[in-house]
């Protein structure tokens, strides 16, 4: 069965990964595309209007990408989904207009947008359309390329200030139109000066409608932001940019870029291919979570994984190393990180470079039945890296991905409840166990304690526990019983 | 990445200075680091002084701010008067600086704080308070550390290549 090889190959390749694994403090600028309910579980500790947003979630976008969130997460989300989806349209011809169109921009960054010094900027942002025009016909080269520039600390800055530029200047631009809506920062130039020039400053509605305007609308994609956030509903709002893609019948829009706005973040979404049957998708999808449940808790479990769930084994590594990081930035207290780091390395990117650079893309949609045209390239062993490939940027660090998401007192402390537990976790439950049940569980209709769960079962109360460590960790306790 | 453009930078800096600025990057050394010489225009209290300005350039610019320092003392609320010689200067501060930013107009703003100091952000609480209520003895002391400091040519610290 080659789902199943490909799965035992992935293992071995993370335990690979693992052993070469080294703690770092901070998470990739990009990481890696991850299966969507792992925001379901991130969130399923949060408050219900989360809650019931996100398990909705996945059924709708089956991955998500994570971007670091320094400040410019939405700059650089935008950015690199635009050359993702440039490869993902395939046509060097279509790339090397892109150049031509950017390079044709110039004089309008210097006579419009008044940037003195675009050109260095501009030149790593054109580089890296030029590099993946020449490899399109290795999709999975050119990914590769483009995950590595965009954690290339140097490059990226060149790119995501040029993405700002661009924005500025068509704001500039149209300053009759925009000036209006920034009076209080007395006009679009002052407003740019201000909130886009400046480096980690996060994007705004302005920025994206300039960079919709400006690099997207000519070209026909469209920017679709899905907005996870406290308003009421069961489904993320979304909106649609250039404005005037919300009338247009979705099925005639062009290429669409998915993000999904958490309040200060953006990660890039991917959606489900729309082949799917309804029902088939939420029984998939209800498979996605028992399944992962069960290898959340050990990493032998992933062996007790049925196959077929190539892409799962990293995505649990991927929700690990959620749990002690989360909302932590880089230089948040990290004392408790060698202690989970045995945990997570299975993530490290070295694994998921390789399978990106052998045509990826679809194993990490297994879960869903769509076409796997790849299915001999996932199974290439691992020295298979293209030339281009240096692993030594991608630093094993992305592993450690703190998720760079919601900033505030809840997090925090999952934070440090979560990953004093975590060996808890490894040394009691058993690989075979399904019992749905983690912290990031715990609201969930998959968890058995859930009303919800058609095998509810009501949580016992255990003295014990609350002695034990101090403030929510002993709800996780409890399952270990 | 950033030695090109401060290559470039410096070319334009050091072929067309701004007003009362001389340009040279010290011997041996990269370009990160430039020695320059300011002389204020006749209406600052600070001329006719002659002010060593050290400017580094972090490795991570124009993503990271320059930094500048005066070699030569100077009695100015927004400059510490000490061997440091830091200054206070908004552009530069990190929550401001922009990438875009040239290197020329930085010079601009540090010529603008010899003529017109900032009491209002001030590095030296003390003289800015004199600068504010006392003019005329904040000026007579500014004058007299020009004479006692600034009057020779600055003499710039040997910088580790």
């Amino acid at each position: 069965m080659e789902d199943q090889d490909a799965g035992l190959h992935d293992m071995a390749a993370q335990q690979a990964a693992a052993e070469r694994f080294q703690p770092g403090l901070e998470g990739p600028f990009v990481g890696e595309k991850t299966p969507s309910d792992a925001i379901t579980q991130e969130y399923a500790k949060a408050d219900p209007v989360y809650v019931e947003k996100t398990i909705a979630l996945p059924q709708t976008y089956s991955h998500y990408r994570q971007i670091k969130g320094d400040g410019n997460c939405g700059w650089r989300a935008i950015a690199f989904a635009y050359y993702e989806k440039l490869i993902d349209l395939g046509d060097q011809a279509r790339i090397e207009g892109e150049v031509a169109r950017l390079m044709s921009l110039g004089s309008m960054l210097s006579n419009i947008g008044r940037y003195e010094y675009h050109e260095d900027f501009a030149e790593e942002a054109h580089g890296l359309l030029r590099d993946v025009a020449a490899n399109i016909a290795n999709p999975g080269l050119a990914r590769v390329i483009l995950l590595q520039r965009f954690n290339d600390n140097t490059v990226e800055a060149n790119i995501i200030y040029y993405f700002r530029m661009l924005a500025a200047t068509y704001l500039k631009g149209n300053a009759a139109i925009y000036d209006p809506f920034v009076a209080d920062h007395g006009g679009i130039a002052a407003y740019c000066s201000q909130a886009i020039d400046i480096v980690n400053r996060e994007i705004e509605h302005l920025g994206i409608v300039g960079l919709a305007n400006l690099l997207l609308k000519p070209i026909d994609f469209v920017l679709e932001v899905a907005y996870l956030d406290r308003s009421p509903g069961s489904q993320v709002n979304r909106y649609r940019f250039p404005e005037e893609a919300n009338e247009q019948d979705p099925a005639a829009l062009g290429p669409t870029i998915y993000l999904l706005y958490r309040p200060d973040h953006y990660d890039i979404l991917y959606r489900t291919p729309p082949v799917q049957a309804p029902s088939t998708l939420a029984s998939n999808a209800a498979d996605v979570q028992v399944n992962r449940v069960s290898s959340l808790t050990n990493n032998l479990a992933i062996h007790a994984v049925p196959g077929g769930e190539a892409g799962f084994p990293g995505a649990n590594m991927d929700i690990l190393s959620m749990l002690p990081g989360f909302g932590m930035n880089s230089l948040g207290p990290m004392t408790s990180m060698p202690e989970i780091s045995p945990m997570t390395p299975p993530m490290a990117s070295p694994v998921d470079d390789r399978y990106i650079s052998s045509q990826q893309q679809p194993s990490w949609a297994t879960p869903f039945p769509e076409p796997v045209p790849s299915q001999v390239a996932q199974q290439q062993p691992p020295p298979s890296f293209p030339p281009v490939v240096s692993p030594a940027p991608m630093t094993p660090s992305t592993s450690m991905t703190p998720s760079p998401t919601m900033m505030n007192a809840t997090s925090i402390r999952s934070n440090s409840s979560s990953s004093s537990h975590l060996p808890g976790l490894v040394s009691n439950v058993r690989p075979a166990d399904h019992t749905p049940g983690s912290t990031t569980f715990k609201n969930s209709v998959w968890n058995k304690a859930h009303y919800g769960n058609p095998d509810f079962h009501p949580e016992e109360y255990v003295p014990d526990d609350d002695h034990s460590d101090g403030r929510g960790s002993g709800r996780k306790r409890r399952k270990d019983s | 990445m950033s030695t090109k453009r401060i290559t470039k930078e410096f070319a334009e800096v050091s072929q067309t200075p701004p007003e009362g600025f001389t340009v040279s990057l010290p011997p041996n050394a990269s370009v990160h680091t430039w020695h320059i010489t300011l002389q204020p225009p006749p209406q600052s209290a600070f001329y006719p002084g002659r002010f060593g300005i050290l400017l580094t350039l972090p490795t991570d610019y124009p993503f990271k701010p320059p930094v500048v320092k005066f070699v030569t003392r100077l009695y100015h609320p927004n400059v510490t008067n000490d061997s440091l010689g830091n200054v206070c200067l908004g552009i530069l501060k990190a929550e401001n600086w922009k990438p875009s930013t040239k290197i020329v107009s930085v010079l601009e703003a540090v010529r603008n704080l010899l003529v017109e100091p900032q009491p209002d952000d001030p590095l030296e609480e003390r003289i800015a308070d004199e600068y504010r209520n006392d003019r005329a003895t904040w000026e007579q002391k500014a004058k007299a550390q020009v004479t006692k400091y600034a009057l020779e040519d600055p003499v710039f610290p040997a910088t580790a290549a």
